[in-house]
């Protein structure tokens, strides 16, 4: 057996698969399916404050080898998730990753400040995809002082490994990247998803309910694996990689292109072992290529000097 | 755990139906109005991402080893399925969600075509059960009653309605029901499944003659399994509920009838 252990700075994990935010609850649904102690972490869905409801349906809707979702965040909000959801990831065995997310700078602070009170959470990921309610709606992860501001604040009150999880819908995923790292990230998480919309030719109405959407599955993997890339050059700290993996050739290309960990979010939702089973397959996908531990793999595809800047 | 289950029939009933047969071990133990949740493709050939999702569809009837579908091709995936033979296998998860509450008051099943799916296992659970029913199925068309004659092994009461009076009386289900319900001895529990206008309209007649009335829903789903929260719809409270997990089949008063979930 090959060594599967990573380490993220201070997050150590057993094995680099983990499970995408928002794909996979609170992990209670995909416990009957297996141990949730066989993957490197559980990340949850988004906690927030106060309970969130989320968007008016519909909230799904299937694309070329992909999905919309519009769920918006539904959660039982973080007082819930530490009295109930917490203690049951915990006796799971689970390493466990919070997935955070706000309003305003100031709820996410507060989420953050909470969860610090409690034991057992490995680290925290911060979903700064989200509308800034008090600075009219502008996302916090597309404007890089307000991503910096974010994060600023949720490393005041944090003091464990920090996740920051950058949004796609930039021009300059690296002038982000930079920016958080500045602030305080620890670790970087990539990519949440592209904002589509799709729209139905017979009853002229979007197919969502919030008419606008995140894509996510397979369409999306080229997307995140240069996005993966462009980060990895332009910063020094480990990065989590995700976007589409549905099988363990997509976990390599993640680690090749950079990543160190990654997460699997709408594979999931096709084969509910999918996570599990990738930790098996990359396990003997480095025995057959005679390499003994996951640490060659990340990064083996270079800069690739200036190439990569002209047109194609 | 999903199981790999070898299919014994799919057979087209006319008017794009399907009857599709499985041996299914982790079948064995569904209940009326649960659903199974499908990976469509071949499982013969190397894995294709498009289309990504499962795909759901209601448990039609359960003998011994066998569970059986009925669909209706309405897209790729549904299409594909169609293509799978005979001897061949299919990637299945379940059986998923929460069925039908069967009380012992006398039973009134209501399918809108396809819809009917999950009212055949009911009807076969009642008959063991010696309950009285009465089954309504309406459709477009005689073609899309294809699958009346499954039901006629279980019941001699069956009322058929076309929109175009090809078979049966001539309208909507839903115009039929208050007078079948009417002929009932004991005050009926209903139990429907079908589009979304048509079980609001039952919602709407059964608040009025204050009978139960059980509705099973439909909504896109992603998981199936009640992880992902894609296939929300509203409760009358203003909270959400997971069709797949909470539902499908939900008492009809604590369901919004409001235009969210329509
Ligand atoms: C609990 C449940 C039970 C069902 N039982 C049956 C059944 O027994 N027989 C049957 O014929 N159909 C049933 N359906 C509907 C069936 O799942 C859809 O018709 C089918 O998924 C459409 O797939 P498609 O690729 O052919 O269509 P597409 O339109 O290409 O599908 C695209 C996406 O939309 C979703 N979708 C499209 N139409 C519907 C719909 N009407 N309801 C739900 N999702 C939809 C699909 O899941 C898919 O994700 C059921 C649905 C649910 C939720
Ligand atoms: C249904 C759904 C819900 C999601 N919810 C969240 C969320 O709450 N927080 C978050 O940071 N990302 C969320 N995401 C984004 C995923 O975590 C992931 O970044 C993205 O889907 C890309 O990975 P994938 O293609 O493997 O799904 C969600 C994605 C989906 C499909
Ligand atoms: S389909 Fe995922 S919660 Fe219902």
């Amino acid at each position: 057996m090959a060594d599967l252990t990573v380490s993220l700075g201070r997050l150590k994990l057993k094995n680099p698969i983990t499970v995408a935010s928002g794909t996979f609850g609170f992990g209670r649904e995909y416990a009957s399916y297996y141990s949730l102690s066989e993957l490197g972490a559980v990340i949850t869905s988004a906690v927030t404050l106060e309970k969130r409801v989320g968007n008016k349906p519909p909230r799904l809707a299937e694309t070329p080898a992909g999905i919309l979702n519009s769920i918006g965040l539904e959660n039982p909000g973080v007082e819930h998730f530490l009295q109930e959801d917490l203690p049951y990831l915990q006796r799971s065995g689970a390493t466990v990753i919070v997935n955070i997310a706000g309003r305003t700078v100031e709820e996410y602070r507060a989420v953050a400040e909470r969860l610090s009170q409690a034991e057992g959470i490995a680290a925290l990921e911060v979903n700064i995809s989200c509308p800034n309610v008090k600075e009219g709606g502008i996302t916090f992860g597309t404007e890089p002082q307000m991503a910096q501001r974010v994060t600023a604040s949720v490393r005041e009150v944090w003091p464990g490994p920090l996740i920051v999880k950058l949004s796609p819908n930039v021009t300059d995923i690296a002038l982000l990247a930079r920016a958080v790292v500045e602030a305080g990230a620890e670790i970087l998480s990539l990519i949440n998803t592209i904002t589509g919309m799709a729209i139905d030719p017979e009853t002229w109405q979007p197919k969502l309910g919030n008419i606008v959407g995140g894509l996510s599955g397979p369409a999306i993997k080229p997307v995140a694996v240069r996005m993966v890339w462009q980060v990895a050059q332009a910063v020094d700290v480990p990065i989590i990689g995700m976007g589409g993996i549905v099988a363990v050739e997509d976990v390599v290309e993640f680690l090749l292109a950079g990543a160190t960990a990654v997460s699997v979010g709408t594979g999931n939702f096709r084969q509910p072992t999918l996570a599990r089973d990738l930790v098996g397959e990359l396990d003997e996908y480095l025995t057959t290529h005679q390499l003994t531990t996951v640490q060659q793999l990340i990064g083996q595809v270079g800069k690739g000097g200036d190439r990569w800047r002209t047109c194609v | 755990m999903p199981e790999i289950a070898k299919i014994i029939q799919n057979k087209a009933l006319g008017g794009n139906l399907y009857r599709l047969v499985l041996e299914s071990q982790s079948l064995q133990k569904a209940v009326p109005g649960q659903f199974v949740h499908f990976l469509v493709q071949s499982q013969a050939e190397p894995p294709t991402w498009d289309p990504l999702l499962r795909r759901p569809l209601s448990v039609y009837d359960l003998e011994e080893e066998k569970a059986s579908f009925l669909y209706r091709i309405v897209g790729r995936g549904t299409k594909q399925l169609a293509n799978r033979r005979p001897g061949e296998k299919i990637d299945l998860l379940g059986p998923l969600g929460r069925g039908f509450q069967i009380t012992q008051d006398p039973a009134l099943l209501i399918g809108g075509g396809v819809g009917a799916a999950p009212l055949l296992f009911l009807a076969h659970k009642l008959k063991e059960k010696q309950q009285k029913f009465v089954v309504l199925l309406g459709a477009r068309t005689a073609q899309e009653l294809a699958h009346a004659g499954d039901f006629a092994k279980y019941t001699q009461d069956l009322f058929l309605v076309t929109e175009d009076g090809s078979v049966g009386r001539r309208g909507l289900v839903t115009d039929f029901v208050p007078e079948v319900a009417a002929q009932f001895k004991v005050r009926p529990k209903l139990y429907a499944c079908g589009p979304n206008p048509m079980l609001a309209s039952l919602a709407a007649f059964a608040k009025e003659a204050a009978l139960p009335l059980d509705v099973s829903l439909e909504a896109a789903m992603a998981c199936g399994v009640g992880a992902c929260f894609g296939c929300a719809c509203q409760l009358k409270d203003g909270s959400m509920a997971r069709v797949c997990a909470d539902g499908p089949v939900f008492p009809y008063e604590v369901l919004d009838w409001g235009e969210k979930n329509g």
